[in-house]
């Protein structure tokens, strides 16, 4: 591929989407971005428009004097009248590309805030997002890491405090990544299943994808509970959905140096091998047998991908989005016989060249739908699998989309959508394979009747 | 769930003994959650619909992430305006500065894909490392022949009417430039005028200006619904501007005026009353018989054709309580006027960008107790629907589900919409959407399930 110096259509987003995703899945937690008005606004546009639910975020809304003297002013106004109006449990302070590059000191303006503001008795976590060095998903990682680091503990405060009665039951602490909610409801069913304490940091299953309910909450109900954080060193294990992405901003890998927890790192729990390895780490803590509905869909899973066999091998699919579900995904499409000549992503610290090991694959590593234009000009493509940011490739080629990840914004129901485990990866298999089939179905008489009949 | 107390000034009632006096055209306070957005975001809303413009956005791949094919408004021909371009600065562009970038970037882009001009936008980091946008600029201008134009629009310097602002400065200065490959000044053409504040969403611009060329009118330039670079350069060849989103593009409007001499005239063409006046309006300013009588010729003939079916609408419309929250003043006004034509009662209005003026107009069309609001946020908007009973919120796409989560329906009249709201057929979508989304038999359930309070089954 030629160097490009621009990057035209991106498949991805900036860091500070990332804290807000990772703030979401705490409890009466909201994401302060400190930086000017349009980074909260664009924001939420395109996570409403996502979830299809009011998402708020706030912002220190600074302008050209704060530029210039510097925005710690309005950051304290900004946390004060946070507070006022929301009741909180904690608030994720991100920075954006103005605030870093003016050089504001988010870390001691929260010092003096949580010193010198009465009533400021929730934490305030402060992570570094500025757009130019590193993608949403790098946005997320940090500011779960940066909320152990400033939290995470080895028991919860009232054990401290001498609490003899209660008892500790052991946990396993998930760092699910991003996620649907539906998967996220998985995992605590799976959790209840197996007979063991899922610790989801965090769970934004409720609070982006909440019931309606008879009186309205501003603040959704849902997400996981502080003490999760502060419990975190304790914990038997922490398994985390992440094997493309640094090590060095690893929560996990944090949590393992700090207090010797052992340290779990995998794929997305997408597709028959990856789902095993994620039953076995299961089950090493728990020596049971899995339970029977979980092996019945494991079961169901193999059926499936021998009724769809056909239809799958050797189809080629073309992946973009974020790398580590581009990655989970091409382990599992390689699973049922089909071929992934085409990956798009856009975060340049990923490590997806590294991991996959199969040559003859285009890495569009500028994460720009545009140069996957390019390359399907010259290339045979089958399916586009990814966000609603391949809709206008899917139109312009006749290619079928299946949508699956960050942002789809032109269909409903993408916090239901379940992505993970036996039961997940079977309506992957089933939402792809119908995507040759209705194909098939649909042009099979009109095709051979061109083939053929002429010759009659 | 209290309005914080410096907010208090710009969230007013309306009482029949006193004036308003509704305070507004300030910054966002900080931590309020403004439903603003930035002085970027004002720029790149009213240039991208230039369709065969190549706008490229010089920073971090956020700011064009988020604005990817924002508006949905269409194009009769080239579709560049449609891709998202970005220099994708890291964090060495930032250190060393971008401008390297930014030229090769430009050579790029150009080359590939032979726009008619160039739109660069500096955002939040340009404006703080400094980059020389006009010296890039000015540099490719002459290299590859064509108009490059700096908007300056970083984020944070300003609101998001200095957007406005700096994307009328803009178009401006690619006026100038197509006068100065002139040779002689051109002659006006007669009976012509410019589009102002259209953008062409759901073929608006194409439904008004279908009636114009009916009533023998021609349209030189349209700004910026459907834009061309050529048709914008020929913008002075006009008669007259007719402005519809003043919040957007007055401010260009008056620039026109004062230094190229093209009178304006606001119009608008949401709601069958406001189509009506501005037709004759505009066919007034011409002081032509045939126009005039082409003009209520074609009034006549739109007007009754959809009017039946918008009276089967207006039955499932009439007495709900409305709730208006959109950016400018002037739909709002004309909001106004078109649910006091359906019989609704509109109990709370909000804008963006208002001004003094605008608040008392609005404030002197509507009732007393009406709450009017200046740059609301969800706290208070979930306070006043509720205390206002309103059965129908308008507004974009970030509102949309605290409607629905506070039960009540929702119209959209935003960047999101993918039906005409202009113009006669507009008004009749326009109803027929109230209609659809109040009659909706969810909002019995949900109201059923609220009065119940908790869920019983037996």
């Amino acid at each position: 591929m030629p160097e490009h110096y621009a990057t035209v259509n991106p498949c991805y987003h900036c860091m500070p989407l990332g804290a807000i995703f990772a703030a979401k899945g705490f409890e009466k937690t909201l994401t302060l971005l400190h930086g000017s008005q349009g980074c909260a606004t664009y924001m939420r546009r395109h996570l409403a428009r996502h979830f299809h639910e009011p998402v708020d975020v706030v912002s220190s809304s600074l302008n050209e004097k704060d530029a210039i003297y510097g925005g710690e002013e309005n950051l304290k106004k900004a946390l004060r009248n946070t507070c006022k109006q929301y009741n909180l449990q904690m608030i994720i302070v991100a920075s954006t590309c103005l605030s870093e590059t003016i050089g504001d000191d988010i870390g001691a303006v929260i010092k003096d805030v949580e010193k010198g503001v009465p009533g400021m008795a929730i934490p305030l976590v402060s992570v570094s997002t500025p757009s130019y060095q590193g993608s949403f998903s790098r946005g997320y990682w940090k500011t779960i890491k940066a909320a152990l680091e400033k939290l995470s503990g080895k028991s919860s405060p009232c054990a401290q405090e001498g609490d003899k009665g209660r008892v500790e039951k052991p946990f396993i602490n998930i760092i699910p990544g991003l996620v649907t909610p539906q998967d996220l409801r998985w995992f605590l069913r799976l959790g209840e299943l197996l007979g063991i304490d899922f610790h989801l940091l965090g769970n934004y299953a409720n609070t982006f994808d909440a019931p309606w309910e008879t009186s309205f909450k501003l603040m959704p109900e849902g997400g996981s509970p502080i003490s999760y954080l502060r419990e975190a060193g304790a914990a038997l294990a922490t398994i985390e959905f992440s094997v493309v992405h640094p090590e060095a901003d690893s929560p996990a890998v944090f949590l393992q140096q700090k207090f010797d927890v052992p340290a779990f790192r995998m794929p997305y729990p997408v597709g028959l091998d990856a789902v095993d390895k994620f039953m076995k780490v299961l089950t090493t803590f728990r020596g049971e047998k899995i339970p029977g509905e979980i092996t019945e869909n494991r079961g169901r899973l193999l059926d499936a991908m021998a009724d769809a066999h056909k239809v799958l091998f050797a189809k080629k699919a073309v992946l973009f989005g974020e790398s580590e579900y581009v990655f989970s995904v091409y382990r599992t499409l390689r699973e049922w016989g089909m071929e992934c000549p085409a990956l798009v992503y856009g975060e340049r610290e990923s490590l997806l060249k590294e991991e996959i090991k199969e040559k003859g694959i285009t890495f569009i590593d500028s994460g720009s739908m545009f140069e996957l234009k390019e390359w399907i000009n010259c290339n045979e493509v089958d399916l586009l699998l990814g966000s609603s940011v391949g809709a206008s490739l899917s139109l312009e080629f006749g290619l079928p989309l299946l949508r699956r990840g960050f942002p789809i914004h032109d269909r409903f129901g993408a916090g239901r959508v379940l992505t993970v485990g036996y039961e997940g990866t079977l309506s992957l298999i089933d939402d792809t394979a119908n995507m040759f089939a209705a194909e098939i179905h649909a042009s099979f008489r009109r095709k051979l009747k061109e083939s053929y009949l002429w010759k009659v | 769930m209290d309005i914080l107390s410096e907010r208090k000034a710009f969230v007013k009632r309306k009482r029949a003994d006193s004036g308003l006096a509704l305070d507004c055209e300030k910054a966002s306070l900080p931590g309020a959650v403004s439903q603003r957005a930035c002085v970027f975001c004002g720029a790149r809303v009213v240039l991208n619909p230039i369709t065969d413009a190549l706008h490229l956005i010089h920073g971090p791949i956020g700011c064009a992430s988020y604005t990817w094919d924002i508006r949905g408004s269409l194009s009769s021909e080239s579709e560049i305006y449609r891709h998202s371009f970005s220099t994708d600065m890291r964090e060495k562009d930032v250190i060393f500065g971008g401008e390297k970038k930014l030229e090769k970037a430009l050579e790029e882009l150009i080359n590939k894909f032979q726009p008619r001009a160039v739109f660069v936008f500096s955002t939040c980091i340009v404006g703080i490392i400094g980059d020389d946008l006009e010296a890039v600029c000015k540099a490719a201008e002459r290299k590859f022949g064509l108009p490059v134009i700096p908007v300056q629009s970083s984020g944070f310097e300003g609101t998001k009417s200095s957007g406005y602002r700096a994307a009328g400065d803009a178009i401006f200065r690619l006026i100038c430039k197509g006068q100065a490959f002139r040779s002689e000044k051109e002659e006006k053409i007669p009976f012509s005028v410019n589009m102002l504040g259209d953008f062409n969403l759901a073929a608006e611009l194409w439904i008004v200006k279908d009636y114009l060329k009916r009533i023998g009118i021609k349209v030189i330039a349209t700004m910026t619904g459907d834009g061309k670079v050529k048709d914008i350069q020929d913008a002075p060849c006009a008669r007259l501007n007719i402005l519809q989103c003043a919040g957007s593009m007055g401010y260009l409007a008056r620039r026109l005026k004062e230094e190229l001499d093209i009178p304006f005239m606001k119009i608008s063409f949401f709601g069958e009353l406001d189509t009506i006046n501005s037709l004759r309006a505009i066919a007034g300013f011409f002081e032509d018989r045939r126009i005039r009588e082409n003009t209520e010729r074609l009034i006549r003939e739109e007007s009754s054709r959809y009017s039946s079916r918008i009276e089967k609408y207006k039955k499932g419309i009439e007495g709900k309580r409305i709730a208006i929250y959109v950016g400018g003043a002037f739909k709002a006004k004309s909001l106004i006027k078109s649910f006091r034509a359906l019989d609704a009662e509109v109990v709370f209005v909000g804008t963006q960008t208002g001004n003094r003026d605008d608040y008392e107009e609005i404030s002197a069309m509507t009732n007393p107790g009406t709450i009017i609001a200046d740059d609301t946020n969800p706290v208070e908007l979930a306070k006043c629907l509720g205390e206002q009973k309103a059965d129908l919120l308008v507004g974009g796409v970030k509102e949309r589900y605290l409607a629905y989560k506070l039960g009540i329906g929702f119209c959209d009249h935003n960047h999101e919409r993918k039906y005409p709201l202009a113009g006669f057929v507009g008004d009749l979508e326009f109803t027929r959407e109230i209609y659809t989304s109040i009659q909706s038999p969810v909002w019995k359930i949900l109201k059923r399930e609220k009065d119940a309070g908790t869920l019983r089954y037996c």
